[in-house]
């Protein structure tokens, strides 16, 4: 691998402008399997030292910055008790200590990698993706995008909400990629369903969710019905890590589990 | 390009290319003990701490680490000393190849979590692959690494 010149804007405004004026000009969030997805750079943007790796915590978000690594989100205080830790549980679970402090929560996001398990916790947590010139944008939008969109991501924003969230990744090992993974929240009896790797960027189970949220109490029979919809609703394929049948039955058996432990307590269930 | 880094609490300055990663450089450098393994941020063979943490340098540009910290083995030779004395006691180790970044990540847990249970050692070290041990052996020089007063 071969970079030709380094840029290290000093402003956020600098960084949008050097990738504005060279579409070609690649950004650089952690670096993680940099060489294996790229083989020759002319410009490389460095981030570094714009304050894109702060974590703030506001009133109604917490406003994650573009560059904090995968092990800042894992650690910290409020990140590892929202929606039961699952954006932090999501972190963790992605290779070993070395990686997550390089990976960058940024580098996730605009990678839209279809192995991600960061995706399906964020897709779940219903994150807002801030950039230096776009409107926000939810992800969930931003992920079925299919136009060209280059811009600086800046922040990704999670609504501070109390709720129930699990998360859950299928590997064969634990340094392995997802077969597959899913994130459910319930945040006062609203519903978010994701499901990534399947094998597929992840995605919201929108029209399963919704019809879960209309009910009030929920029952087992009514989380059944919703695993059904989602599984009805979602694609899934085949490739080296598992086949489509075998990811099926993982998310039938996985989503129910994921459900009820958002639905009822211990006894309940 | 000039990099100004902290290495084993000696200043040095390297001219690198744009491109040049950390591994290559601090090699070049001396610090033999660092390696090339996949070469592609998976196995962890090629870890340094960078501001004590782990850290892969093969994926991690030179440019990056300007005015940082890096610690390779070379920098923590008592407490590599511990941990070879529990590996060989515990037939921890075979080759050694990997020896010099498991040590680096196993003080970087003894700094964090000096007291890991040993499922939160496996998951630490999840990333930083060995050939030869199966591991337990390895788990279990690491516990008495960690238990070792200072």
């Amino acid at each position: 691998m071969r970079i030709e010149t380094i840029l290290k804007p000093a402003s956020l405004e600098d960084a949008y402008k050097a990738i504005a004026a060279d579409k070609n000009a690649v950004m650089f969030a952690g670096g993680a399997w940099i060489k294996l997805t790229l083989k020759d750079i002319a410009t490389a943007v460095i981030l570094d030292g714009l304050g894109l790796e702060r974590i703030a915590v506001g009133d109604k978000t917490v406003e994650i910055g573009a560059l904090a690594t995968l092990n800042d989100v894992a650690t910290h205080p409020v990140l590892s008790g929202l929606y039961g830790g699952m954006i932090a549980e999501s972190c963790r679970r992605v290779m070993g200590i070395n990686v997550q402090n390089v990976a960058t929560l940024g580098g996730s996001v605009m990678g839209g990698y279809a192995f991600s398990d960061i995706l399906t916790a964020l897709l779940a947590a219903d994150a807002t993706l801030r950039f230096q010139k776009h409107e926000p944008m939810k992800l969930a939008e931003y992920l079925q995008r299919k136009v060209n969109f280059r811009d600086l991501l800046v922040a990704i924003s999670i609504p501070l909400k109390n709720g129930r969230g699990v998360f859950r990744k299928i590997a064969r090992t634990r340094l392995d990629f997802a077969i597959l993974n899913l994130a459910v929240t319930n945040v006062n009896g609203l519903y978010l369903i994701a499901v990534g790797a399947r094998p597929g960027v992840a995605r919201l189970a929108t029209l399963a969710a919704d019809r879960l949220n209309e009910i009030h109490p929920v029952s087992v029979f009514d989380i059944e019905k919703a695993v059904a919809d989602a599984l009805a609703e979602l694609d899934f394929g085949s490739n080296n890590r598992a086949a489509e049948d075998y990811r099926r039955a993982l998310a039938r058996v996985h989503l129910l589990r994921a459900l009820k432990e958002v639905t009822f307590d211990d006894r309940q269930r | 390009m000039i990099v100004n880094v902290d290495v084993n609490g000696r200043l040095r300055s390297f001219d690198v290319p744009p491109g040049a990663f950390l591994l290559d450089v601090l090699r070049e450098a001396g610090y033999l003990s660092i390696r090339r393994g996949c070469d592609t941020t998976s196995c962890g063979i090629c870890t340094v701490l960078l501001d004590g943490k782990p850290v892969p340098s093969c994926s991690y540009l030179a440019i990056r680490a300007e005015g940082r910290k890096v610690t390779t083995v070379e920098g923590i030779p008592e407490e590599a000393a511990k941990l070879a004395r529990h590996f060989g006691e515990e037939g921890a180790d075979q080759c050694g190849y990997c020896n010099p970044s498991l040590a680096l990540a196993v003080y970087a847990l003894k700094q964090t979590r000096p007291k890991a249970t040993d499922e939160e050692i496996r998951l630490w070290l999840v990333g930083n692959l060995c050939r030869c041990s199966g591991y337990q052996s390895q788990l279990v020089a690491i516990k008495r690494y960690l238990e070792e007063r200072p």
